[in-house]
């Protein structure tokens, strides 16, 4: 069979990767909309803290999502 | 001491540097024909992978869009040899570029797409602070009061909090400089035709070499202590914890250049294969749909440029402030 399982392999592991990263953030989000519906007065602090922790959780995805840009090259 | 500090921190940083030329892919095969490296041969399958990459990866030409020849774009090539800048330089300099991949005859001093960015950025860096900050006044207006927005934001939310007020004077300065440097370069990237210096493993390799180097040079004793003898870990836990600890040490610049790079590469990669999917399809209906996500792709960049750059800053201060910032004895 002389198909290219290194490109099968990038899309899925793409779209897994994408998964992850969605629910992770997500979930931040989530947490981030009650706590601020808590206590409206800490809304930037709240705010400062999902955007980081968003960022490091892509930064993850990311490496992944180079990964999988690798093995598409291959 | 301090003097001796500062000297052995500057020559890594010129040691880290000196890797800074992209030996991963050849370019020969585009480059050869010089009347027609963007032309036809590249383009007749579509918009694909390779074409992607070679509109996001260094190139030693800087291709400016001709609006009477599109597809013949104006080139820019800026490259002499250091014997032509002084006969005796090739000696002394030479060594440094060849063996890179874009020197086509040994000592070639060569302005890549991305030094030229570099170069534009670091003057224009320059520009702004020495024209816009007036000493003689003690609020600064205009420019410099937007400047100052800037630098006050980190000195107070990124450095102050992380390395306290001394170590904080200290290290100021070399925040300030990345913050700057990769906000201007992501920005700069994101104009159409010009390439993004930060979306290559060299200038963001580079950067989190100087924080690694920084953090290694200026740790305290008890940062190394921390690492070598964790209090409260009983001895035979040692030769498990310590591997750990110096893999820790290793995988944080790896991971701050990894994370600007792949988020630099990812926004573009996005764009160009937006705009792409138009001439693939090769139908203009599909633009109607493709542009719109073009651009807001666009501005969902802009805010990742700004991020990305206080991100870089901010983890940067948090591992030098936890290597540099003197501990209260439990």
């Amino acid at each position: 069979m002389e198909v290219g399982y290194a490109y099968l392999a990038a899309g899925f592991g793409a779209g897994l990767v994408t998964i992850g990263a969605a629910h992770g953030i997500g979930m931040i989000t989530a947490a981030a909309a009650e706590a601020t519906g808590r206590q409206p007065e800490a809304a930037s602090d709240i705010r400062t803290t999902a955007l980081i922790m968003s960022a490091l959780i892509e930064g993850v995805a990311l490496f992944a999502a180079a990964t999988c840009f690798l093995l598409q090259g291959k | 001491m301090n003097f001796c500090k500062n000297l052995i921190v500057s020559l890594s940083f010129l040691f880290a540097i000196s890797f800074a030329d992209d030996k991963t892919k050849n370019h020969d095969s585009h480059q050869t024909d010089i009347h027609d490296t963007h032309g036809e041969e590249l383009h007749d399958e579509g918009v694909t992978g390779d074409v992607i990459m070679h509109h996001i990866q260094d190139a030693a030409v800087f291709e400016i869009f001709n609006p009477l020849h599109p597809t013949h774009p104006i080139e820019l090539k800026l490259t002499t040899t250091w014997n032509d800048v002084h006969p005796t330089l090739g000696n002394w300099f030479g060594w440094m570029v060849s063996g890179s991949g874009y020197a086509e005859e040994p000592n070639q001093l060569i302005f890549t797409k991305q030094s030229i960015m570099m170069l534009l950025a670091s003057i224009l860096i320059i520009l702004f602070f020495v024209l816009g900050y007036k000493k003689d006044r003690k609020v600064q207006s205009g420019f410099g009061n937007l400047l100052e927005v800037f630098v006050v934001f980190i000195r107070d939310e990124v450095v102050y909090p992380n390395m306290g007020e001394k170590q904080g004077r200290r290290f100021l300065p070399l925040i300030l400089t990345f913050f700057f440097f990769i906000v201007l370069l992501n920005l700069m990237g994101l104009v159409p035709g010009s390439s993004t210096a930060t979306a290559s493993f060299s200038v963001t390799v580079g950067l989190s070499l100087i924080t690694f180097f920084t953090y290694i040079f200026f740790g305290n004793k008890d940062f190394w202590k921390h690492i070598f003898a964790t209090p409260g870990v009983p001895i035979w836990l040692l030769p498990i914890m310590i591997p750990v600890e110096l893999i820790g040490l290793l995988t944080k610049p790896f991971a701050l250049s990894v994370r600007l790079l792949a988020n630099m590469n990812a926004g573009h990669i996005i764009i160009l294969a937006f705009l792409g999917i138009i001439i693939n399809v090769k139908s203009y209906y599909v633009a109607l749909g493709s542009v719109p996500m073009a651009i807001a792709i666009n501005m969902l960049e802009l805010f990742v440029a700004f991020l990305q750059g206080y991100i870089f800053s901010l983890l940067s201060s948090i591992f030098i402030g936890m290597a540099v910032v003197e501990h209260e004895h439990h």
